[in-house]
């Protein structure tokens, strides 16, 4: 999840945040709007070439790629199976077509660009109180926090393990709560202790 | 120049700290006591993270509640737990994260930043994101972030208790060296043999006030002495 791809910078390295972010937005959209399977094979070439042509290692878009193909997988056969096929076409077209833009997207652009991307976009929005900069700390600490979480369930979940408790749902939900909202209090904490001003 | 005056600390009915008052000079302060003596409390009220119920804590003469920015910026704080600390999803734009708020110019915001990893060796983690370092490293990476603010002071709260004992050696290297005044909390006795000066919390006060030499063997005597509960 985010993992951005530094080895080498590529051309898609060098494309401003706020461009990618437009067109990911913009095509996401349009390939919502046409139904046409050539136009929809279109976009789903587009969305292939584009990390093919700044040689992303393939393994990474794969990998990033893998849990939204299997959903797609599980889409396409359901309409084929109602006999839907030409929405198992279009369905499949439209979310790969999504999923290979946003990979691109991650694996070639800094979390941090991408929030002072969203942070400027998000400037109008002073207008009716809200702080842009308070929406760009909190999308970087949800990316940055979805790891963490990860790691805390599966820590928990073999500490109850050890005493006999796998099939308990509480036995993880409620320590996972706990320790979250402590997490939160140290963050807070460790944010105003570095500076960050929430007014 | 740290300064608790007449300072008292009460959460509902119970009073954690009570009336002290010192002035601390000396650049490698520890602070050693039982689980839930107050330590952390003293170590939060030095940056206003919380304020005093009575009395008042200074910092280079800045009253922490009335100064609060000032002092925060003057304080910087490391915590027990570098993941509830590290806020972006690299290493470089978390140690980034604190000079952006303070709206520098991206150049010097990018030179400090490659000063303070090339200080603690970290250049070569630079864009590793930070969930993939070791526990050694994340706090380095916590401590980096704290640094690159310059701080006159530093606080650290328990800086190596979730550390192996390698990267304990790492981090307190690291503190030892760093020129800024350090107050630590911690319950790791030989790291602070080299220190100036200890203080022994306990029930409420501050029990014993000397160099490690004299502080250390009355804490542990302190210790052996109190009953299991
Ligand atoms: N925000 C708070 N609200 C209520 N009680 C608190 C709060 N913070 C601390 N306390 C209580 O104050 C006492 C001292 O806590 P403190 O965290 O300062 O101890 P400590 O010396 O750091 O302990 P430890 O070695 O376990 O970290 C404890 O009894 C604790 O429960
Ligand atoms: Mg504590």
């Amino acid at each position: 999840m985010f993992e951005i791809s530094l080895d080498r910078v590529t051309w898609l390295h060098r494309v401003p945040a706020g461009v990618k972010l437009a067109v990911l937005a913009l095509a996401g959209a349009a390939v919502f709007l046409v139904a046409d399977h050539r136009v929809l094979g279109g976009f789903v070439a587009v969305a292939l070439l584009l990390p093919l042509s700044a040689r992303l290692p393939v393994r990474a878009v794969a990998r990033q790629s893998l849990p939204a193909a299997i959903l797609i997988a599980l889409l396409a056969g359901f309409h084929v199976l109602t006999s839907e096929p030409d929405t198992a076409i279009e369905v499949s077209a439209r979310l790969a077509t999504v999923i290979l833009l946003a990979v691109t997207l991650t694996l070639t652009t800094r979390v941090s660009a991408m929030v002072e991307a969203i942070e400027t976009a998000a400037r109008p929005l002073r207008l009716v109180g809200v702080d842009p900069a308070k929406v760009g700390l909190t999308l970087s600490l949800a990316i940055r926090f979805i790891p963490v979480l990860f790691a805390l369930v599966s820590e928990i979940r073999e500490a109850q393990k050890a005493r006999g408790l796998e099939g308990s749902v509480v036995a993880v939900v409620m320590p996972l709560l706990v320790r979250t909202l402590k997490m939160a209090d140290d963050l807070a904490d460790a944010i105003a202790a570095r500076g960050y001003d929430a007014e | 120049m740290i300064e608790f005056d007449q300072v008292t600390m009460r959460f509902g009915e119970l009073t954690v700290l009570d009336r002290i008052s010192l002035s601390i000079a000396e650049r490698r302060v520890a602070v050693v006591g039982a689980n839930g003596s107050g330590k952390s409390t003293f170590a939060r009220l030095l940056n206003g993270l919380i304020a005093p119920t009575d009395g008042h804590v200074r910092i280079d003469g800045l009253d922490t509640v009335k100064d609060a920015r000032a002092v925060r910026r003057k304080v910087g704080f490391v915590f027990q737990n570098p993941d509830n600390q590290i806020v972006y999803p690299l290493v470089e734009e978390d140690v980034a994260f604190g000079l952006k708020n303070l709206k520098l110019p991206k150049d010097e915001i990018r030179t400090r930043v490659d000063a303070v990893l090339a200080r603690y060796g970290m250049e070569h983690l630079r864009t590793r994101p930070a969930h993939l370092l070791s526990g050694g490293q994340k706090q380095m990476l916590a401590i980096s972030s704290v640094l690159v603010m310059e701080p006159a002071y530093v606080v650290f709260d328990e800086p190596t208790t979730l550390l192996d004992l390698r990267n304990k050696r790492r981090v307190t290297r690291a503190i030892a060296e760093m020129p800024q005044t350090a107050v630590v909390v911690s319950h790791d006795l030989e790291f602070l043999e080299d220190f100036e000066r200890v203080l022994v919390f306990e029930g409420g006060g501050i029990v014993c006030d000397a160099p490690p030499a004299v502080a250390l063997p009355f804490y542990r005597d302190l210790m052996a002495s109190v009953p299991d509960v």
